[in-house]
């Protein structure tokens, strides 16, 4: 059976950075974007599991290391990437027990997870660069 | 009654029920991880050291860094499914994560139990 094409006179703006995305877009995909930054991340953390546990050489470097700016700010990054995704994960695993799934309270659970990344993450800086 | 769900009758409930277990697992893990390392509070490599030297508590980290790849591969899994819609380019991706899996699976089986420290 041939199924016919849509009419193509139907108005259609795939332009993503002309549409105003809902706070719930926003949690949704930074979820996804911080599970695959965690995925690419994976090696590094178990590299510098090995360093730290291998001898105590190896657990220098690795103290050392954190102590620098930059991997500071790394560390920051994927705190915040962590967080991020946990708490937006709690999110979905409520919408998977059917709580919170009407518009309003879905807006509202994603300004919460938003809240909790941010308070969360007031501690972290304090203990990363105090 | 329930058996049901983990059979063909419900498909894709397998995998879903197996990210979100893991999900959980990792969550109580990283409680646990919290709790032993404010308890031991270690200040130097002995003392890290002393941390990861039980071996139940290195079958305990095994068993988090498992579910961690597996809800890893079945998110990445996803991932490639919705943004790569041609066939040949995914199939390559997803070996190659698949292969990346696998490494991080044998690493941590080398690093908790493999290597001496």
């Amino acid at each position: 059976m041939i199924v016919k094409k849509p009419n193509k006179q139907r108005p259609k703006n795939l332009n993503l950075f002309t549409i105003r995305m809902p706070v719930n877009a926003v949690v949704s995909i930074m979820h996804r974007a911080s599970g695959v930054v965690l995925f690419l991340v994976q090696p590094l953390l178990l590299w510098a599991l090995y360093l730290s546990l291998h001898n105590e050489q190896g657990y220098s470097a690795v103290a050392m290391h954190l102590q620098q700016w930059p991997i500071k700010l790394l560390l920051t990054s994927l705190a915040w990437a962590f967080f991020h995704h946990f708490y937006a994960g709690i999110r979905h695993l409520a919408m998977d027990v059917h709580w919170m799934t009407t518009l309003q309270k879905a807006r509202f659970s994603s300004r919460v997870v938003l809240s909790l990344v941010v308070v969360t993450m007031m501690f972290v800086v304090f203990a990363i660069w105090q | 009654m329930l058996f049901e769900l983990l059979t063909a009758k419900y498909p894709g409930m397998r995998l879903w029920l197996t990210q979100r277990l893991c999900a959980l697992s990792m969550a109580a893990g990283l409680l646990l991880f919290w709790v032993r390392v404010l308890w031991l509070a270690p200040q130097d490599y002995t003392g890290w050291v002393a941390v990861f030297a039980p071996w139940w508590w290195r079958l305990l980290s095994v068993w988090f860094f498992i579910c961690m790849l597996l809800h890893a591969w079945l998110g990445v899994r996803d991932v490639l499914r919705d943004y790569v819609s041609h066939l040949g380019i995914r199939a390559v991706l997803q070996w190659l994560v698949n292969l990346a899996v696998l490494g991080n699976a044998l690493a941590v089986g080398w690093i908790l139990f493999g290597m001496k420290f």
